[in-house]
Formats: C-alpha cells, sequence, structure tokens
C-alpha cells in the first residue's frame, strides 16, 4: 500500500467515524506533515457536511437575505414564514439557554477572610454556584470547577459561565486544570485563554487590560482584537491591551511577585474603580417615596434625574473611591470614566442634551457612609433640614454633557478642578456626587443611568489616574 | 403633542429592539451551514457537529451584544464554534477518537485560508451529485442524506459491511473528481488565494 492509499484509508475511516485511536494519531501525523494532505482532507471533510447538510430537515434555510428598502412588500410577505420560523429558532435557543442557566457550574471550595461584595451567586463555602456573577472585595476563595480549581484574590470580579468557562471582568485569580480539564477558558476583556493542562495566573485591571502568567504547562492566548493568537509553555507571560498582545521573556531569577503584580509600572496609569477597596456608591431620591413594583428601578444603575417641577423626583449619584495606600505623590492628570446605560425610565424626546454637574464632598463633610444605609436625610454634603446638597460643603469640579440621542456609552471627564481634588485627597476616601443641572417642566422626563460597580456588561465608575512620581514599594 | 412624543419614542425603542432581533436571525441563519461545514471538518460526526452547532448558536446569541457590527459575523462564529468543539472534545463527550488541539488549529487556519476556493468546490458539487449513477444516488441519500447506518444498508443491499465501506469510498473520489474537474474547465486552480 503506498502511502497516498495509507493516507485514504486513514481520512475515511475517520470521516466515517470508524477510526481507532491510532489511526486518528497517524492521521494526525500525516497532516501535520503535508498541505496537499491538508488540503485533501478539508474538501472531504466538507464534501461530506454538504451532503449530510442538504438532507437534514427542520433547519433554518441558510437563504434568508435581507430585505432591502428596495424590496417590496410581497418579498418581505414571501419571507415571513421563514423570518417566523428563524425567529422561532431564536426564541428556541433563548428558551434553552435560560433554562440550562440555572444548572451547578462549580462549587466554593473554601474562603478565607472574604469579604464579598454585591453579586449575582450565593458566597457560602460548598455552595453549588450556577452561572453568575461574584464580586470578592478582599480575602481569598476558590472555585471549584468540574476539572478546574480557581483561586480568586480579592478584588476580583468574575463571571460564571458554564463548568468550562468563565470571565474574569477585573482582578487576579490562578488556575490550575486537572485531567480532563485541557480547553478551560478564562475570558478577559482584551483576550480569551484556553488552559491546555497547566496551571496560571491572570490578571485584568479596572479597564480590561489583561496580564496571563504562566507557571506550568501549556496555555494559548488569543487577542480578542487581533485575533492575533499564541501558545505560552512554561514560565512565560503575555500582555493584552486594547490593540495588541504582546509576549514577555521568561520571568528572571529573583524576580518577585511584587514586580510581576505591576507590570504596567512603565506606563504610570492607575485606575481606581467604585468596586475597589473601599469605593462604594449609591443614589438617592429627594422625595419620601421610591418607585414600587408599579414602577420598578432598573437594577445595577445609578440614576441621576432633575425636574423642576416634580422636585421629589429628583435624584443624585454618591460615588466613592478609595485611595488610601496608593503612595502617589503627584497626579499629572485625571479622568473620570461613567458609563450611561438605558434606564427604560421616561422618555429622552421629553428632554434636551443634558448638562451634569460632578462635585466634590469637601473632606471635612465626607462623612462615613455605605450603599446600604444611604439615604434622602444622610447623604454626604446635605444642607440641613433639606433634601439638597449644600454649597458649603462641596465643590464644583467639572461637567459634562449627555446628548437626548444617546444617554449610553462611556463618558469621560477630564477637569484641573476634579484633578486638583483627586490631588488633595489622595490616601483617602473622596466622594464624587453627579446631578443633572438640566431640567425640564415635564412629567415622565427621562431618568439618566450610569453602570453601578455591580452590572453585569458596563464598566463601574472609574477614576484613571496618571501618576506623575510614584515611591517604589 | 406629549402622547405622539411619547408613542414615537416607544416605537423607536421597539424599533430598535426589533432589528437588532432582525440582524442577529439573519446573521445567525446565513452562517449555519457553513458554520456547520466548518464544525464538521474538526469533529467529523453528525450527531456531535450538530450538538456543538447548537451549543455555538447559543453562545452566539447569549454573546451577540458584544458582536461589533460591520466586522465579520462569519469569522466570530468560527472563532466561538473552535472553542465549543474544543470544550465538546475536552469533556470527552465525543464517543470517536478527535483531533487535538494542534490539528483542529491547523486545519481551522489552512480552512479559513482557503475559504473562497473550498466555496467553488461545494457550488460545484451539487451537479456532480446529479451526475452519479441512479443506484449511487441512491446510496448518497440513504447514508448521507439520512443517516443510515452502513450496518442497515448492507443488509438492505445483501452485501457486507466492508463492500458498503469501499462502496461509501468510490462515490467520496468521484464527487471529488467531478468537482476537480468542473472547477478546471471553470479555470479555477487550487492554489487561487482565497
Amino acid at each position: 500500500m503506498t502511502q497516498r492509499e495509507r493516507f485514504n484509508e486513514l481520512r475515511d475511516a475517520f470521516l466515517d467515524g470508524v477510526a481507532s485511536p491510532a489511526e486518528t494519531e497517524e492521521l494526525q501525523r500525516l497532516l501535520h506533515s503535508s498541505d496537499e494532505w491538508l488540503d485533501d482532507y478539508i474538501e472531504h471533510a466538507n464534501q461530506d457536511a454538504a451532503l449530510i447538510w442538504n438532507g437534514i430537515p427542520n433547519r433554518p434555510s441558510p437563504t434568508v437575505h435581507p430585505t432591502t428598502s428596495a424590496a417590496g412588500t410581497s418579498r418581505f410577505v414571501r419571507y415571513m414564514p421563514l423570518i417566523a420560523a428563524s425567529l422561532l429558532f431564536v426564541a428556541a435557543v433563548g428558551w434553552e439557554w435560560m433554562t440550562l442557566k440555572p444548572r451547578s457550574v462549580a462549587t466554593i471550595l473554601s474562603s478565607t477572610d472574604c469579604h464579598w461584595g454585591t453579586g449575582t451567586l450565593p458566597t457560602t463555602v460548598g455552595q453549588e454556584l450556577t452561572s453568575g456573577r461574584l464580586r470578592l472585595i478582599s480575602g481569598i476563595a476558590e472555585l471549584q470547577f468540574p476539572h478546574a480549581t480557581v483561586s480568586m484574590e480579592g478584588p476580583v470580579d468574575i463571571e460564571l459561565i458554564s463548568a468550562e468557562r468563565c470571565r474574569l471582568h477585573s482582578g487576579s485569580i490562578v488556575g490550575s486544570v486537572s485531567d480532563g480539564g485541557e480547553g478551560f477558558v478564562v475570558e478577559t476583556p482584551r483576550a480569551e485563554i484556553t488552559d491546555r493542562g497547566t496551571k496560571f495566573g491572570v490578571f485584568v485591571d479596572n479597564v480590561g487590560d489583561a496580564r496571563l502568567d504562566v507557571l506550568e504547562g501549556k496555555v494559548d492566548v488569543k487577542h480578542t482584537k487581533t485575533g492575533r493568537q499564541l501558545t505560552l509553555e512554561g514560565a512565560s507571560r503575555a500582555f493584552a491591551s486594547v490593540h495588541a498582545l504582546e509576549t514577555f521573556a521568561p520571568k528572571k531569577e529573583g524576580e518577585d511577585q511584587q514586580n510581576a503584580m505591576t507590570p504596567t509600572t512603565l506606563d504610570k496609569v492607575l485606575h481606581i474603580s467604585s468596586a475597589y477597596g473601599d469605593g462604594d456608591e449609591g443614589d438617592v431620591t429627594s422625595g419620601e417615596r421610591r418607585e414600587g413594583d408599579s414602577f420598578p428601578t432598573p437594577d445595577h444603575v445609578l440614576l441621576v434625574k432633575r425636574a423642576d417641577s416634580e422636585p421629589h423626583w429628583n435624584r443624585k449619584a454618591f460615588i466613592r473611591f478609595d485611595l488610601q495606600g496608593l503612595e502617589i505623590s503627584e497626579l499629572s492628570g485625571v479622568e473620570l470614566r461613567l458609563e450611561g446605560v438605558h434606564t427604560r425610565m421616561g422618555y429622552t424626546s421629553l428632554l434636551p442634551d443634558s448638562t451634569f454637574h460632578i462635585y466634590g464632598v469637601k473632606p471635612e463633610h465626607n462623612t462615613d457612609w455605605n450603599s446600604q444605609t444611604l439615604d434622602r436625610s444622610n447623604f454626604p454634603g446635605r444642607k440641613l433640614k433639606t433634601h439638597k446638597l449644600d454649597p458649603d460643603k462641596v465643590q464644583l469640579l467639572g461637567e459634562f454633557v449627555i446628548p437626548q440621542s444617546k444617554p449610553q456609552g462611556q463618558f469621560v471627564i477630564a477637569d484641573p478642578r476634579l484633578q486638583q481634588f483627586l490631588q488633595d485627597n489622595l490616601g483617602s476616601t473622596p466622594t464624587l456626587v453627579i446631578t443633572r443641572l438640566t431640567s425640564v417642566n415635564q412629567t415622565q422626563s427621562y431618568v439618566h443611568g450610569f453602570a453601578s460597580r455591580t452590572h453585569p456588561t458596563a464598566s463601574p465608575p472609574t477614576l484613571r489616574l496618571h501618576v506623575k512620581q510614584t515611591v517604589s514599594n | 403633542m406629549r402622547n405622539s412624543a411619547v408613542t414615537e419614542s416607544n416605537q423607536r425603542l421597539m424599533s430598535d429592539n426589533d432589528q437588532a432581533t432582525t440582524e442577529f436571525v439573519q446573521l445567525l441563519t446565513e452562517s449555519q451551514r457553513s458554520l456547520f461545514y466548518y464544525i464538521h471538518s474538526l469533529i467529523p460526526n453528525r450527531t456531535d457537529a450538530d450538538e456543538v452547532l447548537q451549543e455555538t448558536n447559543l453562545v452566539l446569541w447569549r454573546e451577540y451584544e458584544r458582536f461589533e457590527m460591520g466586522t465579520n459575523f462569519k469569522a466570530w462564529a468560527c472563532t466561538v464554534a473552535l472553542n465549543q468543539v474544543r470544550a465538546f472534545t475536552s469533556k470527552r463527550r465525543a464517543k470517536r477518537p478527535h483531533f487535538d488541539t494542534d490539528t483542529m488549529m491547523l486545519i481551522s487556519e489552512r480552512q479559513e485560508r482557503r475559504s473562497a476556493y473550498l466555496q467553488h468546490r461545494l457550488d460545484a458539487l451539487e451537479n456532480c451529485v446529479q451526475k452519479l449513477p441512479e443506484r449511487k444516488r441512491e446510496f448518497v441519500e440513504q447514508r448521507y442524506r439520512q443517516g443510515v447506518p452502513v450496518e442497515n444498508i448492507a443488509d438492505e443491499m445483501g452485501s457486507s459491511v466492508d463492500a458498503v465501506y469501499k462502496m461509501l469510498h468510490r462515490i467520496r473520489e468521484t464527487l471529488h473528481a467531478c468537482v476537480d474537474r468542473t472547477l478546471s474547465h471553470e479555470g479555477v486552480g487550487s492554489n487561487d488565494p482565497a
């Protein structure tokens, strides 16, 4: 038998599902040895798939084309059954996904000195967890997936997706995978990391940049934006920013963990979100009433509104950042980033482009507040016997505008007053207040919303600090 | 006046939602066939490939908000599918021997580079199936389209299982050669850039 004949035999056996493990191994070796055979395999596999596909019933037809404006009603009507069938398919898919959700994906194996933040999952040891979000503010906790153990070092914000997949929104984890766990995936905002039987650490900072440290074994990493893919082996490291995925040389002897934790020291930018340390956030309504079941407020959103005709519905948002222990002597620049999210409360069309004010609560009036107890009678910077801010207790740090047409998306505020305020409050936990300046005498005008630190997809309020000079640790 | 503004706003919200769903349905529907081909090349079994395709669809649906309109949906979907195939095989749910990650990556990348050429081949295939003698076409119908097990076909034909596999091999090669000839007549070379 010639090698070609042997290849054909192996290829067909594999495609027919009757190849043994040894034959599969032999076929793999041949595929790696020649592009000609690789092409032949792909062509035959595609040919088989086409012959199968043409006969599979009940699949949505692949021939739905977008109805362009030029397409007449009759064409739309002709495609209606197809579109309806496809929508049913999607609905079925969505349903299946929802019914799959409650399935247990991991267990909390242990927790040490854990201070849990607001997440969507229970946090007791031994608890079986379904897919959902966990926030660990401080301490160390271990999650046991079926074939992988993940240690979280607070602060961590992690989302459990399935038994083989999680998404690290921010913070550090160390993963180790047992036999059969190859293929465990850690998604990060900039890159996807696929374990190939190993131990590895991942750190995601507050803007989503990720660092991967392979401690043992092999890991694949794929950059989300460029699609660049790398395989890291042994003690090695990669760094994924928005635009690039870079590898670093293996760690030099003597390089300690402290250095490993701060690979971004070169760019001297720190990101502090309201989820970090003693950070906190909340909003207050000026009137007594809060919405009940008949008009529920959205979750995970900080609400801001001003309507002089209905002052009892005015709302302010409070955000505290933890700038303690940063050991920064001077800031060269500061940005506050807020992510607007749709609240579906009221109507944007009833409101023009809106101006917002950012205030800082003067340090002497920055009371010790927390999101659980914050209300209209005890917020920091309050004017006595009112539910308003006291101009003497706060200072204006900047303003920004949200267009009527786009209340969602990133809003970045950079103002010398904000910079100076934060410079003066380094080493403490300053509180910022967001209010809306724009008011309309119109009921049902829109309530603006900003993602809170518990929002499942949008970014929490974040300070981006450009550090002029750092004191070495 | 206020009511009309409210209605307009409502309509806009609804149409935004509808539009996003419709776009997703279109993209998903259009990509189903090529996704199946792609998955099948990595895990060539009808049932397994079907299961992975369904799981891929779930992820695409769940993650659709993250998809950037205007970028290549098919490429994104294939990446999701590759991960699902790997998850499927690593969980050992695949009952048959399967390729390792290196081989999957090799196949995936090569397939992507040659996607235009492979599409030409698929276009030519249908005509080649029509040219098969009646008996072989019937065989293709049973084995591929209906998924009848080889053993049953052997029983029905009164021949051995081995003989059925040989026939399957000959049909594969006949169709492959027919597609080669068709493309050669059309002047499509296998080295044409994708």
